[in-house]
């Protein structure tokens, strides 16, 4: 019997990590709609809102910790007020792309570089975007770089493309049992899923 | 009197709905779901209703029945089914099914068409007459004068339904695009400028007047807005822009930018007639700030004359419309495409939307996730 669940997350590409994530956890879920995808403030100003709906449906959101000391302390201050048994709220240290380059070797390749430039710990990157891109400078792909760096003089922090190019990586190479072994916080992410047991 | 109900069986997308319809009304869906297949079946009751329409040309405007009827269900005949209500008392149904000949000149025929007022039964066909002489199956009693007198009313209402899809290139051609595309007179605003040129001149004033101090608003730069004829008599919209020099520069309908022509055409639309009024993206071309002000715009329009609250229905993709903590989600059909046909549902029936919506998420964030195509994200992977 498959378990029908709503999403929530900060972005597209939260959401295809998010879908992936539940896809590979080993457990029926049926996942439906993705609410948010409407950056990180947008998202917090609505967990407490799905942690209503809830009662109809379970929830499983993602959200970025980013400056955040520590992910219990987002839970309590996201969610005061306690959260509901059929909501899961995980948190990727610090950001998303900390779960991407967690998978190193298959990241490595996408992009085009040594596995030795992709870090061991990507849960210690203050900003992992940031790493990501510097990744990225060193591609010997060049359609790659245009994708995911920014043009000489260009205010954007990111390429042109970055969140399709990455989405991309998450659809078709990223593999949560590899990436599991270098990221705690996407383990514990995982083991909560498997662990998920909502009440009809 | 609003359309407070509407079945249809095997129209265009739809296979089999059946959903109640408030006064405001926001159809949402993905591309290709069938918002205008939607509206275009109360079209098609206007059709039926107007001078110079019926059955036979309502039909053949829509390409004849095999184009009409659901892909999903091509055996079924097409109905449709209207209940019109005021308040919360039904006074009118009115039901119509039809099928194509299947021999000779393969026309639509009429299977069923019904009309009560009240709860009285008060036409129901075929009749013995139509028994007797079956050429009359081919017309909707709805398109005779001497067939409709008791419903009458009902008739007028149909005809007064309105449609608005306003394309700027259509205004600024004069309608040279859309003869050759076969579209019906006043749809697509090939002839928009004619209709204005049609009404009396204090009317015309006084709505010109109005949409000036709107569009001066919205677009400060237009200081003046009237109608005038040409030496050939062909009527234009004139425009006095100002700039740095003293005087201002005259523009017609040509030089107007999209929006300012939609945003024109949207708002003589809303003052224009009393019956339902079917609006096809109203947020095209126009700004964010003025997109969000939209739904406030068109309450107060509905409320403005003869304390008759005007129907609108309008479909929309716009997050800046729907991002409206006044939009409830009784007011929102979501049309959701499915193996058999797509799927009407009120956005307010979902537990879960309803719940996100009464804890203050608004229609925006609450159903817009819902109409996202299934798999949307594999747009990403699309080889170019």
């Amino acid at each position: 019997m498959s378990i029908a669940i709503s999403l929530a997350a900060e972005g597209s590409l939260d959401e295809q990590v998010l879908r992936q994530l539940v896809a590979q956890s080993g457990r029926p879920f049926a996942p439906g709609v993705c609410y948010g995808k409407r950056g990180r403030d947008d998202l917090r100003l609505n967990v407490p809102r799905f942690n209503l709906a809830a009662r109809y449906k379970p929830f499983v959101i993602l959200a970025d910790l980013e400056a955040d000391p520590c992910a219990p302390g987002l839970l309590s201050a996201w969610l005061p007020t306690g959260k509901h048994p059929n909501l899961v709220l995980r948190v990727a240290v610090r950001m998303v792309e900390s779960w991407l380059l967690a998978d190193r070797a298959a990241f490595a390749s996408f992009i085009g570089v040594s596995k030795d430039l992709v870090p061991l710990q990507p849960d210690e990157l203050a900003n992992a975007k940031l790493q990501v891109v510097q990744i990225a400078r060193r591609s010997r792909n060049r359609n790659t770089k245009l994708d995911l760096v920014p043009a000489v003089g260009s205010t954007g922090q990111v390429g042109k493309n970055y969140g399709g190019r990455l989405a991309e990586f998450v659809q078709t190479h990223w593999q949560v049992e590899r990436a599991r072994r270098n990221s705690p916080s996407l383990e514990r992410a995982l083991a909560a899923l498997q662990s998920f047991r909502p009440a009809a | 009197m609003r359309i407070s109900h509407v079945e249809l069986n095997s129209w265009k997308n739809f296979r089999k709905v059946e959903v109640d319809l408030p006064d405001r009304v926001f159809l949402v869906g993905p591309n290709a779901s069938g918002k205008s297949n939607f509206l275009d079946a109360l079209r098609f009751l206007r059709d039926l209703a107007a001078p110079g329409g019926g059955l036979q040309r309502a039909v053949l405007e829509r390409g004849g029945v095999s184009k009409i009827r659901c892909l999903a269900a091509r055996q079924d005949p097409v109905g449709i089914k209207v209940h019109l209500a005021e308040g919360n008392r039904t006074e009118w149904r009115y039901e119509i099914k039809f099928r194509q000949q299947t021999r000779g000149n393969r026309l639509p025929v009429l299977i069923k068409e019904a009309v009560w007022h009240k709860n009285k039964l008060i036409l129901e066909r075929p009749n013995s007459d139509d028994l007797a002489d079956e050429p009359r199956l081919t017309q909707t009693a709805l398109e005779q004068i001497n067939l409709n007198v008791a419903f009458r009313e009902m008739t007028q209402f149909f005809e007064r339904i309105a449609y608005l899809h306003l394309v700027p290139q259509l205004i600024r051609s004069r309608g040279d695009l859309g003869g050759n595309l076969g579209v019906s007179s006043e749809v697509y605003g090939n002839n928009f400028l004619e209709r204005l040129a049609k009404t009396n001149d204090k009317t015309l004033n006084a709505r010109l007047r109005r949409i000036r101090e709107a569009l001066t608003i919205a677009v400060p730069q237009l200081k003046e807005l009237s109608l005038k004829r040409d030496e050939r008599g062909v009527p234009h919209l004139i425009g006095d822009y100002e700039h740095w020099r003293p005087r201002a520069a005259k523009q017609n309908e040509e030089q107007f930018s999209d929006g300012t022509l939609r945003l024109i055409g949207l708002l003589w639309s809303l003052q224009e007639g009393e019956g339902p009024l079917l609006l096809e993206e109203p947020e095209l071309s126009l700004h964010s700030s003025i997109v969000r002000r939209l739904p406030g715009l068109i309450h107060r329009i509905q409320r403005a004359r003869n304390r008759q609250v005007r129907q609108v229905l309008i479909s929309t993709h716009s997050v800046e419309l729907l991002n409206n903590p006044e939009i409830g989600g009784e007011e929102i059909l979501m049309l959701l495409p499915s193996q058999e046909g797509t799927q009407v549902k009120v956005a307010a029936t979902v537990p879960e939307i309803r719940q996100l919506m009464e804890a203050g998420m608004s229609a925006a964030e609450a159903v817009i996730p819902h109409t996202e195509p299934e798999d949307i994200h594999q747009l990403e992977l699309f080889k170019l």
